[in-house]
């Protein structure tokens, strides 16, 4: 008995798995969830800014890893919408402009908030590092135009923006290495307000930045996602995500015990 | 043309999910398709918002400019657009990386590798230590106590101008490359002399300007006393015996014992909570002994062992926490991509036939 439990198929884990990630998406759950110091102080960050702020959320993830991402941005921006907050999209990512494009757009519609007024998507330009301190100067040298092709100065939220100055606070929302980036260099360079919305692959790098400061909010993954829809008190993907993936992970540390019980039970008894 | 679309997406998800049963080709199709895709159109994106703006466009305005000024037609604009003729520079910089095609012209991709490792290593350095190491520094012992404004008066000008002069000294100190002697020697002991005398400077303008209470005052002092002589146990150029080890043993103990001078401090002074106590001790002493784990200059023997191992569990504690966010991080694709499944895809079939 033993002996097949710690033999066991690996693809029984998988089989189990998917039931406990289809069951809840099927029947949805409802958990209670705890916001953490992180997201609050994100969320109360973007509060108090007055209306006709501008924000600039990076969108530097990939269609691999859009899962996590994109509930934050959707909560964060109908925050920023409701509060009359501007929003200036970019990405330094190569494959990302056409997602955050679309996405941008469909969080618009659904806050009805306007192209060029309320929010504008500034597309992809090659070069994280140029990027980052080109915007710092003057943020119509790296992006002479948006994605459309229309010229910023024609863009009427644009016309009072010149550079990072005028930026209250950078939402980078990211699954690999560019929040480091935008902190070493727009942080720390210009005094740019960073916050991060990332993956939770790359979570445990983010807390000493928070620690110090150098991050002003933290929304960590699927968790992140549904604590700030909590907030907002208006329940979005991010929850939904969090639901189900509270189940995965109940399997999961089920497993790692009884994986763990065998384990001991088998050296106990070679011994 | 929406539901068509779906249905890609639908069947190429469970082509990558059918990995998990074993290996076959409709995951190998579908893996090889991903990285096409994703290769092809981020190559296509660069071009588009990254050639095409910055190097074709400007170039074509002012070759047209050029062409403008020859034929004598000169407007504001044309005038303007023939400083886009400067960007020919960076652009044929930019066109020797495909020098490595050549074998005989290899040799050239070394210019602008060497110009991209000159401007990132400058741009990097000093963003970096600020972020990662100054920072990161700063945010381990702040927590126990605030740090005060100094005044800029005389005692502190004179306290960091020591300060300077002292920094240079002892760097002096660090140059191995030019042999410790005579005046280069006296160089450096006036540096480690200088630099304690500015540490000492600041630390009294502190006590007068802040009004430190007595404890901050005998911690201040011990760490800065502290700081100084354990500087000495790392000065592997110098043999550590007698009076020498002395000091480095002295140095070691004065850190600790103004470490809990201050820390105690901190806890009597109620400015933070216990569990931020807790947690500021646990930052301390994790970064203490996992810096102590890679410090490889010494054996690890002893304390030093058992530092060692401390440390070791505190990265282990750490790498534990990295994975399960990982596990984390999986679960919640394949969750976006079951979601896809059963609303959109499923949802497209029902509505299809409903």
């Amino acid at each position: 008995m033993l002996e097949k439990f710690m033999n066991m198929d690996r693809r029984i884990i998988f089989l189990l798995i998917a039931l406990v990630v289809i069951i809840p998406t099927l029947i949805p759950v409802r958990l209670p969830i705890a916001v953490s110091e992180p997201t609050q102080k994100l969320y109360d960050y973007i509060d108090v800014l007055p209306s006709g702020s501008n924000i600039m959320i990076a969108f530097d993830y990939g269609p691999s890893s859009l899962a996590e991402p994109e509930p934050m941005a959707k909560a964060v921006m109908q925050h920023c919408f409701n509060k009359g907050i501007k929003v200036i999209g970019m990405t330094l990512y190569p494959n990302t402009p056409t997602l955050a494009d679309k996405l941008m757009k469909k969080i618009a519609d659904e806050n009805n908030a306007v192209y060029g007024e309320d929010y504008v998507f500034l597309g992809y330009r090659p070069g994280m590092l140029q990027v980052i301190l080109g915007m710092g100067t003057n943020i119509a040298n790296v992006f002479e135009t948006d994605y459309t092709d229309t010229a910023l100065s024609d863009i009427p939220m644009m016309a009072e923006v010149e550079n990072y100055d005028q930026i209250s606070l950078l939402l980078d929302l990211a699954a690999g290495s560019s929040t480091d980036a935008w902190i070493i260099y727009a942080n720390t360079r210009y005094d740019l307000k960073i916050a991060a919305g990332v993956t939770a692959v790359i979570i445990a790098q983010m807390y000493p930045y928070l620690q110090t400061g150098q991050l002003v909010g933290l929304m960590p993954g699927y968790l992140g996602a549904a604590e700030y829809e909590k907030l907002l008190k208006d329940l979005g993907d991010g929850t939904v995500g969090l639901n189900t993936a509270s189940f995965a992970h109940l399997l999961i540390i089920g497993l790692v015990i009884l994986g763990n019980i065998a384990f001991f039970i088998q050296q106990r008894k070679e011994a | 043309m929406e539901v068509f679309g779906i249905w890609v997406a639908a069947i190429l998800t469970l082509c990558i999910y059918s990995f998990l049963y074993r290996d076959n080709p409709f995951y190998r199709f579908a893996e090889h398709l991903f990285v096409g895709i994703s290769v092809g159109y981020g190559i296509v994106i660069s071009i588009h918002q990254g050639v095409i703006p910055f190097a074709w466009e400007p170039l074509a305005e002012a070759f047209g400019g050029l062409w403008t000024e020859m034929t004598g037609d000169v407007t504001p604009e044309s005038r303007q657009a023939l400083w886009g003729l400067f960007k020919i520079v960076p652009i044929f910089i930019g066109l020797l990386f495909f020098a490595r095609i050549s074998p005989s012209y290899t040799w050239l991709i070394r210019y602008p590798i060497a110009i991209l490792i000159g401007f990132g290593a400058g741009v990097a350095i000093p963003n970096v230590l600020q972020a990662n190491i100054f920072a990161q520094t700063r945010g381990t012992v702040e927590p126990f106590g605030e740090i005060h404004t100094v005044d800029p008066n005389l005692l502190t000008t004179v306290g960091a101008v020591l300060m300077v002069i002292g920094v240079l000294c002892t760097i002096s100190y660090f140059l191995f490359s030019a042999e410790q002697r005579n005046s280069f020697k006296l160089l450096s002991i006036i540096g480690i002399g200088l630099g304690a005398l500015g540490f000492a400077f600041v630390i009294a303008d502190n006590i007068t300007n802040n009004g430190l209470t007595a404890t901050e005052i005998v911690g201040s002092v011990l760490m800065a006393v502290g700081v100084i002589c354990a500087i000495y146990y790392f000065l592997s150029s110098v043999e550590q015996r007698n009076s020498f080890k002395w000091l480095s043993l002295v140095g070691i103990g004065l850190l600790i014992i103004g470490f809990i001078v201050i820390f105690g401090n901190t806890i009597l002074s109620g400015n933070l909570s216990l569990l931020e106590v807790f947690g500021a001790v646990l930052m301390v002493v994790g970064v203490f002994c996992t810096l102590t784990y890679f410090f490889f200059s010494v054996e690890h023997r002893g304390a030093i062992q058992w530092t060692s191992k401390v440390g070791i569990a505190f990265l282990m504690v750490g790498f534990g926490a990295a994975f399960g966010n990982t596990v984390m991080g999986r679960l919640a694709l394949m969750i976006h991509r079951v979601g896809f499944l059963i609303n959109d895809w499923i949802g497209s079939i029902v509505a299809l036939f409903g």
